[in-house]
């Protein structure tokens, strides 16, 4: 694990990850960049607004047999409603997010757009808006867009891969399948993503070190 | 010194802020609070959000007027001056549904031209959404799909089950009454398409609006797999829900797991089963009696301990010196139809202070209480022979005979600092209260064993005296 002194309020800030860049500080708030060995302080985050989410950065689990633990957060808006990304770094250095929302939670991971030659995802990519009912084969599953979305960032915390303005924006389109796979196209002023995962349940992770939240108690999904 | 060696060394409002000699030992952070209060800009009425985070509209319990809390600023989407009827089942009440507990945070009654039903929300933050509807064929439990299900027609198929809807009839059904919080923007008059489809007593509705597609998939409650919810018998009995008492036990193990639902087993029934332990060859019929009786007790011993519910844990803070706080946590539910119970307080770190901790077992249908008091205290400091400490930070009381039933705990606490008030600074301490059920005498248990050994013993002793 790498340490560093925040160069806003000198608190300890313990990279779990070294590939990720930027870490928001428990403390102060200040999202800190590094880049090239230094520190820079790029600005205040948002406050997380209060919501009851019984994950928390430090909550462990298990995907397809590999360890993770819990060590970012994005809390996503838009016009009806908000939710969470939680980024989870594997054992194996590798790093998915969590998208938790109404309950239920989707595990993904990022697909590179080269070589996947989709012309649904292309056409996205030049700049078509999704539609619901849009679909699109991978994987041999058929996916199908069932959400589409403009959405803010609200606020964030903890290990993140990216630097996330207050005012960044992004259009979110999620597809879903007769299956447990679904998947998330994303795209702003930079660039597009593809995210494809699972629908997953805490149980299914085996999740500990959950939150906890007064007057509820935690299940053992270990034991489960 | 000051106030004599004997006395713990004198805390002065001064030292608050210093740095504590004894650092409470790093306890488990704080939990998140649960609710949410936002004020209601019509009536001014306090409203608990449950599901802070996930709720997008609130239907104000007092006024009926429709809210927005999908942003920090509360907004009045539709105002109603009315006076809200008493639900059919209470709003924040709580009860056990196929293995888990939910908390009720909504309620709908919708309607077709033909007939009306009641759709009650239910929220787990661990768990997630379910729904509790009733109609006129009774209970059903509802979950939300995250996949599609393959649609030919008539049919529909979702988890390896066929549902049909041979008439392939569909209706609008009307959101007639709205209260408590909701994930989407819910209003009185919305009009959703429902097409439902069967399979025996499953069914898998399709509810189209506005260009979104929302799949539920709903399953029978059966006797006992619902309990709680209701305040009183008169409100349980007028929904067929069973709470004779002399069921409870039959009720607890019926209890089984949802058919969708999240992977997490029903809780293991504790009996244990095993072989006698065989009569030794040969041995003195009295000794033989004595094993097996022995052999007996040590397998009702077992089973005792298994029935015994493993410890559930509740945690909370205090503020040294601040006010008493009241938490109620729950449900403990108590198969046996009479167990000892032992209810432990810890808070690790304690050091010159003590914490009063009443605790109460409330039985949620008959309301009947088992009070207790306890007290967890522990000071320290040092003197003309070295450090002392006295008490402990954990405490336990237990209660012999408690009835069968789903109780809730209330602990009246507080946190007193000794010999002074320390100063400005509040401190907070994190307390676990664990409850736990079984627990034998084991003092009886090695008398009995002493007892039945004592004729064999004498014969053994005959049996070696008449060898010589």
């Amino acid at each position: 694990m790498e340490s560093a002194a925040c160069p806003n309020c000198g608190a300890p800030l313990n990279w779990s990850s070294p590939a990720l860049p930027v870490k928001i500080c428990a403390a102060c708030r200040s999202t800190v960049v590094r880049r090239d060995g230094a520190l820079e302080n790029i600005g205040q985050a948002a406050i997380l607004p209060f919501d009851v989410s019984p994950i928390q950065l430090g909550t462990q689990g298990a995907h397809d047999g590999v360890h993770f633990s819990v060590i970012g957060r994005i809390r996503w808006g838009w016009s009806d409603g908000s939710w969470n990304e939680w980024l989870l770094l594997f054992d194996d250095g590798s790093n998915a997010w969590l998208g938790e929302a109404m309950g239920d939670y989707m595990l993904t991971r990022e697909r590179p757009l080269d070589g996947l030659n989709l012309s649904q995802i292309t056409a996205y990519v030049g700049g078509q808006t999704p539609s619901v009912g849009d679909a699109f084969d991978l994987d041999g599953v058929r996916f199908t867009a069932t959400d589409i979305k403009t959405a803010q960032i609200l606020a964030s915390e903890g290990e993140l891969p990216f630097r996330c303005g207050n005012d960044w924006s992004i259009m979110s389109a999620d597809f879903r399948s007769t299956t447990h796979k679904i998947a998330s196209f994303q795209r702003d002023d930079d660039g597009a993503s593809l995210y494809v995962g699972d629908v997953v349940s805490l149980a299914d992770l085996k999740a500990w070190n959950l939150r906890t939240i007064e007057g509820w108690t935690p299940p053992n999904f270990q034991a489960a | 010194m000051v106030g004599g060696a004997d006395n713990p060394p004198t805390n002065g409002p001064w030292d608050g802020a210093a740095a504590p000699q004894n650092a409470p030992a790093p306890a488990a952070p704080a939990p998140a609070a649960a609710t949410k209060a936002v004020t209601c800009p019509n009536c001014g009425g306090s409203v608990e959000m449950r599901a802070a985070g996930y709720s997008i509209s609130v239907a104000c319990q007092y006024c009926g007027s429709i809210l927005d809390v999908a942003t920090p600023e509360v907004a009045l989407i539709e105002r109603y001056n009315e006076q809200v009827s008493d639900l059919p089942l209470p709003l924040g009440s709580r009860g056990w549904v196929k293995g888990h507990e939910y908390q009720l945070v909504g309620y709908v009654e919708r309607a077709t031209e033909e007939e009306s039903w009641d759709e009650f929300l239910l929220f787990n933050p661990y768990h997630g959404y379910r729904w509790l509807v009733r109609d006129s064929e009774g209970w059903s439990f509802g979950t939300m799909l995250t996949s599609l299900p393959q649609t030919s027609g008539a049919s529909a198929q979702y988890a390896s089950m066929q549902f049909y809807n041979e008439d392939a009839e569909s209706w609008d059904a009307e959101v007639r009454r709205v209260v408590g919080e909701f994930y989407w923007r819910v209003q009185r008059g919305d009009v959703a398409r429902l097409t439902n489809f069967y399979a025996g007593d499953y069914s898998l509705s399709c509810e189209e609006s506005a260009g979104e597609v929302n799949w539920t998939v709903s399953e029978p409650i059966g006797q006992g797999e619902m309990r709680g919810f209701a305040r009183g018998d008169a409100v349980a009995e007028q929904f067929g829900l069973s709470h004779d008492p002399a069921a409870g036990a039959a009720m607890a193990k019926a209890t089984g797991a949802s058919a969708f639902a999240d992977g997490v087993a029903p809780a293991k029934s504790g009996w244990m089963t095993g072989d006698l332990p065989g009569p030794f060859a040969r041995a003195w019929t009295l000794a033989k009696i004595g094993a097996i009786a022995a052999g007996l007790m040590i397998l009702i011993m077992i089973a005792l301990a298994g029935r015994g519910m493993s410890e559930q844990k509740f945690t909370y803070q205090l503020q040294l010196d601040g006010p008493e706080k009241t938490l109620r946590f729950g449900p403990l539910r108590f198969d046996s139809s009479s167990q000892r119970v032992v209810i432990r307080t810890d808070a690790p770190g304690l050091d010159n202070a003590w914490i009063d901790a009443d605790v109460t077992l409330v039985e949620r249908t008959s309301q009947q209480s088992i009070a207790a008091y306890g007290v967890v205290e522990r000071y320290s400091g040092s003197d003309s022979d070295g450090p002392w400490t006295e008490g402990s930070d954990s405490g336990s009381v237990k209660l012999a005979s408690v009835p069968a039933g789903d109780y809730d705990l209330v602990v009246d606490a507080s946190a007193h600092s000794w010999p002074a008030p320390r100063g400005w600074g509040s401190q907070s301490i994190a307390v676990e209260t664990g409850v736990s059920t079984g627990g034998i005498f084991f003092s009886n248990f090695i008398l009995a064993l002493f007892l039945l050994m004592i004729p064999p013993i004498f014969l053994i002793w005959r049996g070696f005296k008449g060898g010589k």
